[in-house]
């Protein structure tokens, strides 16, 4: 679907988004020294950004977690790197499925947190919320954790080292207090399967009028990739919150992939989940799509459906 | 990425009104224009005043500042500064003359030319040098817009087999020269071999001071690349005097000026900028007094 200003309330970004007004990116260039030298200065004296360039990229969301939330992060190298635009898109949905739950304190689970371990961060930051972070790539554990120091907020943050990458919260639940339970939980799920000859090969039947994603790809197989892709990690992650579900209140995840997406209603539905609801989020020529459900009678659809972010 | 100007200087971008101020503008026209060996008979733009009980005059009336006459070219961006005629093959600014005494300089390279206005000049350069590229940049964007309709008509005469030369190797951009801070040089690069600069410094020295001027000269540098070089026609201080009453802010900035023209050849030559050496190409001499400026070549190792 083509972006135009006609439609942008209901294919733009979030309406809370920072980031719904491009940055001036000139000015950024300006200010900030190491994002400035990854920039194009154009003969009319605008700079350009070139974001099929890793570091660009990784220059670009440091600056703009700086700019923005006074967020001091580093990512290992060849890990993935975080587009802000879409991680806001996530947070401020999730801020959405709370509000009618009218909460003092909020507490969620981040599941694979990779080395930014920006959604814990923005969570914190942003909102004040108790995160639980999860990942089990010890270099990402390391810098997850230097990132949650420097940023000095560990007493919202706790990073959990994941003994067994096929568990998604039975370690924790398992190891940790009984009585603390979550409001939320979120997930960026690998989104390619590695068990296909072609992982990263796209399925689209229409080339032209689905363009490439402007941005470079970046992280590690183990960051994109997973036996089953998405839909297995997913599946995964419903058998766990069918084990446990007093223990959160509203299970998300992030999908990647369009067609996986009534996949997934269709497992929810088989396992008799009746509270579901979706969202797409919207940046750039990127869409992704996130399902949350619940085993409480939490009012999901209204919240998701009617921000149409 | 959507087009979102950042960098704009805002213009007041208003057709040269038709009345009785327009005279004032006709002559100083005149006077730019004496520089064309061929005869100016194109101001033929009668000076008509509006009828005494027009609603403009009523206007005037009601007390609000007359609004100031020359504004509308604050950057010296001229409209009809090269004369009516456009396509005309008699077009012959007497600089061509000047530059032609050394057209090795010009032949198959890339130029940008800073300040092109409407683009003549720019174009009878690319087209009687030879040249690789050339990008003309201009603060005005109605005057870029008419420079690229030039372009375009041309490309449409052309032949079918003229490939990437002339005129499918010029395009015009809009933009000030002078960037939004010096910090931004950091990040500039060599791409061009020859930069003209003629008759432009006036207008960048009284609308963004000595900083602006300094900074242009040390991007002119950044952007050529090694053995490139800077081709420019400085206007004398006397002439920026009669300029100060274009705006408050150019009354201010000329009056903030310290860094004058005679200082612009030590500038560039010095460590701040490093050109190494400047070489005088000549001053024209058939025209008017106010336009023999001599034209100066710096060279970057």
């Amino acid at each position: 679907m083509v972006k135009t200003k006609g439609n942008a309330m209901k294919f733009g970004m979030h309406p809370r988004n920072v980031l719904r007004q491009p940055p001036d990116y000139t000015k950024l260039a300006i200010k900030y020294k190491d994002f400035r030298q990854v920039c194009q200065l154009e003969l009319t004296g605008k700079v350009s950004v070139n974001f099929r360039n890793e570091k660009t990229l990784r220059e670009l969301t440091k600056m703009l977690l700086k700019e923005y939330f006074d967020l001091d992060v580093n990512f290992a190298p060849g890990s993935l790197v975080p587009t802000l635009a879409l991680r806001l898109n996530y947070i401020l949905w999730l801020e959405d499925l709370m509000e009618p739950l009218k909460l003092k304190e909020i507490r969620g689970i981040d599941i694979g947190c990779g080395s930014s371990c920006i959604y814990s961060l923005l969570a914190a930051k942003k909102n004040d919320w108790h995160m639980l972070a999860l990942e089990s790539k010890l270099q990402n554990i390391e810098y997850a954790r230097e990132n949650v120091k420097t940023n000095q907020l560990e007493a919202l943050i706790d990073v959990y080292t994941q003994p067994d990458k096929n568990s998604i919260f039975k370690s924790y639940f398992l190891e940790k207090e009984q009585d603390k339970n979550f409001h939320f939980c979120l997930c960026n799920p690998p989104f390619f399967d590695s068990n296909l000859p072609n992982p990263f090969g796209g399925n689209t039947r229409n080339p032209e009028r689905r363009p490439a994603p402007n941005n470079a790809r970046t992280g590690s197989q183990e960051e994109l990739t997973c036996v089953g892709g998405e839909v297995q990690f997913v599946q995964r992650i419903i058998d766990e919150s069918l084990e446990n579900q007093q223990r959160v209140r509203i299970f998300t995840t992030m999908l990647g992939v369009k067609a996986n997406v009534p996949r997934i209603l269709d497992y929810l539905k088989e396992r008799q989940v009746a509270n579901v609801s979706t969202t797409e989020f919207h940046q750039g020529h990127t869409t992704r799509w996130a399902v949350a459900w619940s085993y409480h009678s939490e009012p999901l659809s209204q919240a998701a459906t009617t921000t149409s972010n | 990425m959507d087009e979102t100007n950042n960098n704009n200087t805002q213009l007041v971008e208003k057709e040269p009104v038709k009345c009785a101020e327009k005279r004032v503008n006709t002559t100083l026209e005149n006077q730019e224009t004496k520089r064309l060996k061929t005869d100016n008979d194109h101001h033929v733009e009668a000076a008509s005043r509006p009828p005494p009980q027009s609603p403009k005059k009523r206007l005037q009336l009601n007390g609000k500042p007359k609004h100031s006459k020359d504004l509308n070219f604050m950057y010296g961006n001229y409209k009809h500064y090269y004369g009516k005629r456009i396509l005309d093959k008699e077009f012959h600014d007497i600089r061509l003359d000047i530059l032609g005494s050394q057209p090795e300089l010009f032949r198959h390279k890339q130029l940008l030319d800073i300040g092109c206005n409407s683009g003549h000049l720019s174009i009878q350069i690319a087209r009687k040098f030879e040249v690789k590229s050339l990008v003309g940049l201009d603060i005005d964007r109605s005057l870029v817009k008419d420079a690229q309709t030039t372009i375009n008509q041309l490309k449409r005469q052309a032949e079918p087999g003229s490939g990437q030369g002339f005129p499918h190797n010029i395009r015009f951009v809009q933009g000030n020269y002078v960037l939004e801070d010096d910090i931004l040089l950091e990040i500039e690069r060599p791409q061009f071999d020859v930069i003209l600069c003629l008759s432009v410094t006036k207008w960048i020295h009284l609308n963004f001071c000595d900083a602006g001027l300094k900074q242009a000269f040390r991007r002119m540098y950044q952007q050529l690349r090694p053995g490139g070089k800077l081709i420019l026609e400085p206007q004398s201080f006397d002439g920026y005097k009669r300029r100060k009453k274009l705006s408050e802010q150019i009354r201010e900035n000329y009056n903030s000026i310290k860094f004058r023209p005679e200082e612009f050849t030590e500038y560039l030559l010095s460590s701040e900028v490093g050109f190494a050496n400047m070489e005088l190409m000549g001053t024209p001499d058939h025209c008017e007094a106010g336009f023999k400026r001599p034209i100066q070549i710096f060279t970057k190792t």
